[in-house]
């Protein structure tokens, strides 16, 4: 079977080939900062994440052992670097509890809105732990078992955190849904 | 079953993390419950609006690349074009040259005078 455009760059990037890092860079990049972007919902933040994220998987690229999911693994340092954010600029340090919100979207922000726009408004004012299944399910498409491997936990709290998030969002955008019985 | 527990499938299902069997005994529910159908289609509606936001962010960076895609092609476009008319221009020199050398040489031969000297 012939090895996947991940499974080469890996071997590449392993070999210390120069080129492979600027590569990598450029491929996922993006979605890097989407991640860290929609986690923190602070741009310059985000970019310093990324940095940081490129700076740390350039140390750790030997350790990488699944060579088919670089995206997730880079999502997992990612995560880290905005944990680690979080911790510092939190006093308690904890951030889960079984309110699914962690700010409430303000009316003046979804008042003459797109619903696109009010979606994501609503998004982003879920708590991290939820914010982060739902982009990792609906933004980069990932299976179950792919985002417990990234947020380090069951594909049962997978499952029961996307449930949880799902119903709360629901619940808030189905007066902006064209909803029909 | 509760309709939560049936919900909690629901999203397993649109995830296409539902088996069959299950997905069997959901339809089934489905069929009988609107509140379940009304979140079926509430969470399929929020994966839609989810990939228009998506879609509008891939247009916008399509739409911030091509200074980038421009760059590319008009330098070496611009390049190109230069050397094709400093080869047009050679060859026309060249060619003006010759022809005034076989006038000259033309007038020499046949008593007549020669064509004016190109003035370039």
């Amino acid at each position: 079977m012939q090895p996947s455009l991940d499974e080469r760059l890996v071997i590449r990037l392993k070999a210390g080939d120069a080129e492979a890092f600027g590569e990598l860079y450029f491929r996922y990049r993006p979605r890097v900062y989407r991640f860290a972007l929609k986690l923190l919902r602070d741009a310059d933040l985000a970019e310093d994440i990324v940095q940081e994220t490129f700076l740390k998987a350039r140390g750790a690229i030997q350790n990488l052992l699944q060579s088919s999911s670089l995206l997730a693994w880079l999502l997992t340092i990612t995560r880290n670097e905005v944990y680690g954010h979080l911790r510092k600029s939190r006093s308690n340090g904890e951030i889960s509890d079984e309110n699914v919100w962690e700010s409430e979207t303000p009316i003046d922000e979804v008042l003459g809105k797109e619903t696109v726009e009010i979606v994501q408004s609503m998004i982003a004012g879920l708590k991290p732990d939820y914010r982060e299944v739902i982009l990792l399910r609906e933004y980069e498409q990932m299976p179950y078992a792919e985002i417990a491997r990234v947020i380090g936990d069951t594909e049962s709290a997978v499952k029961a955190r996307l449930f949880k998030a799902r119903k709360a969002l629901v619940k808030k955008l189905k007066p902006y849904f064209g909803e029909q019985s | 079953m509760t309709c939560d527990e049936y919900q909690e499938q629901v999203s397993q299902y649109i995830d296409g993390e539902l088996g069959d069997e299950d997905s069997g005994i959901l339809f089934k529910h489905l069929s009988l419950c609107a509140e379940c159908r009304s979140f079926l289609r509430s969470t399929l509606e929020l994966r839609s609006k989810i990939h228009d936001e998506m879609l509008m962010e891939a247009q916008n960076q399509l739409q911030a690349q091509p200074s980038r895609l421009t760059t590319a092609f008009t330098l070496p476009l611009a390049a190109l074009l230069a050397a094709v008319f400093l080869f047009l221009g050679i060859a026309q020199f060249s060619s003006y040259d010759r022809y005034n050398q076989i006038s000259d040489r033309t007038s020499v031969e046949f008593g007549q005078p020669a064509l004016p000297v190109n003035p370039f």
